[in-house]
């Protein structure tokens, strides 16, 4: 086992160094650099002095050296600072993390668990009305635009109903209090939720019905064992794995955010700063947000597959 | 459902006498009109109209991305089906690798770099929307390769590219064109959510994800309902006709997948 896992480290550095390569080359790509970007528009300086400070950031160097440089950088942590701001960028990220945490995190597992429950109900009463009510349903929510179901809910709980904030985390001047964060957390996560719901709700019940079918179900139920009991301990057990996937896939998202909706409700995770780094051509932030999501998603797919043979006895790596 | 959609979008001039850049000051937002269907925007533009012009450029987007990545995906999955061996755990760890990022992501980080435009999404989703395609492909061409007619084109002599173009690709068509139409409604929600961000189809030309950017400020979206709704159900029908039709053709093509 620990010399699988061991092994799979190995092979996915080259892939994260493939990676990192492809988002030098191309960010290196973009047009202006460093200099230029610290350059203020009230004190134009005269171009002998942009070429000596670039020689001092290293800039003139091959890309090749520069891209060796960076990643001697990244690997003891450093990531850098923004073309923007100035400031170090993994205090950066650092400071968005929590909520982008909070956000992903509540919403991943309320989507898990509901799905999960919902897929089960209507595997075991397939055909059934609620079956098919909920079957359009995930349909219509996986139909339906992120952005433009946050503005619906905007609409109707925020500026008609005035239950709930527009945006933000909370209430700007305001002494924090969990109270105000939650109710600043119900919206973003509401959306979140609607439209990952359906996703694991689909999975769960196809995985499901695929087991019932199998022939150890038929046995479990021929040797005269409680619905119940086959349910939960043959039915349920087998069509959990392949679910187990369908989370691995999404969990690096807890890092990434949900770029859209936090953009909707303007809630200040690691997706606002993206796409913010993203219009205001911070290319530094750009590369270390993408960069971290490489290797999450490296390692939630090695986790996914150690979880795997963890629940599964019948995968064996050699 | 989609054949309305579709003909509002091929008949758009027909159907509105209005210019969807016609920019129109002294009719700004404007609600609902009999002069204008669905009043106009804080430009004073017909919302009917760069609604039905909107549907345009997103259908097309979304075909064009879909075209692109069908190609792809078709050719690396035959390719590595039909090959197998060492062929086939290169084309597929890329494939896998492709496929494990967040796509947004990555369609961001590209058009961010190459410049926002419709032909870039285009290009964009196109180019990494394949993989699912490809894996596809080849777990049907691993079944036909060993199917007697194949191995009896084989005797015949038949070379690689028959096989593969004659022989076995014909047979994968019905699969194919059920995910290329799972593809399409996922690439029109894609450029939807690009173009919302400003990263997509550029304004002053209208689509659906970048009308309801437009709408994004809290009066608007208080007051003038009609800017945003219309666009972001128009996104939401055509999505969800486009995926019941790829229901519908994957319960008449593959009976073998019990829902």
């Amino acid at each position: 086992m620990s010399k699988y896992v061991l092994r799979r480290l190995l092979i996915n550095i080259p892939v994260l160094l493939g990676v990192t390569l492809v988002i030098f080359a191309l960010a290196s790509a973009m047009p202006g650099d460093a200099v230029v970007a610290m350059i203020s528009d009230e004190s134009p300086l005269a171009e002998d002095l942009i070429a000596i400070r670039r020689g001092q950031l290293g800039l003139d160097d091959p890309v090749p050296v520069q891209y060796v440089r960076w990643i001697i950088n990244v690997l003891r942590g450093n990531l850098g600072y923004s073309y923007v701001s100035g400031t170090p960028i993994s205090a950066m990220i650092l400071d968005r993390v929590p909520a982008t945490v909070q956000l992903m995190g509540t919403s991943l597992v309320i989507a898990v668990i509901l799905g999960c429950m919902l897929g089960i109900v209507i595997a075991v009463r397939r055909a059934s009305w609620l079956d098919y009510m909920l079957t359009v349903m995930s349909f219509v929510g996986l139909s339906v635009p992120v952005f433009f179901l946050g503005m619906v809910l905007v609409y109707v709980f925020s500026l008609r109903l005035g239950w709930l904030p527009t945006s933000g985390r909370v209430t700007a001047g305001e002494q924090y209090s969990f109270v105000d964060n939650l109710r600043h957390l119900i919206l973003p996560a509401t959306c979140l939720v609607l439209v990952r719901t359906p996703l694991f709700m689909r999975h769960m019940r196809a995985s499901m019905l695929e087991v019932i079918n199998n022939d150890y179900t038929r046995t479990a139920r021929g040797k005269g064992l409680r619905e119940r009991t086959v349910l939960v301990r043959h039915v349920l057990r087998n069509a959990l794995i392949p679910v187990i996937t369908v989370v691995g896939v999404t969990l690096p998202a807890l890092f990434s955010g949900a770029i859209i909706v936090e953009t909707v409700f303007q809630w200040p995770g690691i997706g606002l700063l993206y796409i913010n780094a993203i219009t205001q051509r911070d290319i530094p932030v750009l590369m270390s947000i993408t960069t971290i999501t490489a290797v999450l998603v490296v390692f939630s797919n090695l986790l996914t597959d150690i979880v795997y043979s963890v629940v599964d006895p019948r995968i064996r790596y050699s | 459902m989609i054949i309305v959609l579709l003909f509002l979008a091929v008949f758009a001039p027909l159907l509105s006498s209005h210019d969807p850049y016609q920019v129109n000051l002294e009719i700004r937002n404007q609600p609902p009109s009999a002069a204008n269907w669905l009043g106009t925007d804080g430009n004073g533009r017909d919302v009917w109209t760069r609604m039905i012009y909107g549907g345009r450029v997103s259908l097309s987007v979304g075909i064009v991305a879909v075209s692109i990545s069908t190609v792809i995906g078709v050719l690396i999955g035959s390719v590595a089906g039909f090959f197998g061996g060492l062929v086939d755990m290169v084309l597929m760890r890329m494939t896998d690798i492709v496929m494990s990022f967040p796509m947004l992501i990555v369609v961001i980080s590209f058009v961010a770099i190459t410049g926002p435009s419709i032909y870039n999404s285009m290009i964009a989703i196109g180019i990494l929307g394949w993989p699912t395609m490809a894996r596809l492909v080849r777990s049907q061409f691993l079944y036909l390769r060993q199917v007697e007619f194949v191995t009896a084109a084989v005797a015949l002599g038949a070379r690689p590219p028959r096989l593969i173009f004659r022989h076995i690709l014909p047979n994968t068509v019905g699969s194919i064109v059920v995910a290329v139409t799972f593809a399409v409604s996922d690439a029109i929600l894609l450029e939807a959510a690009l173009s919302f961000l400003g990263l997509g189809v550029q304004v002053p030309m209208p689509s659906w994800g970048n009308m309801l950017r437009d709408a994004q400020t809290l009066s608007i979206l208080e007051n003038r309902p009609w800017m945003w709704i219309p666009p972001g159900l128009a996104i939401m029908l055509a999505v969800l006709s486009i995926n019941f039709i790829g229901d519908g053709l994957r319960d008449a093509l593959d009976p073998r997948i019990v829902l």
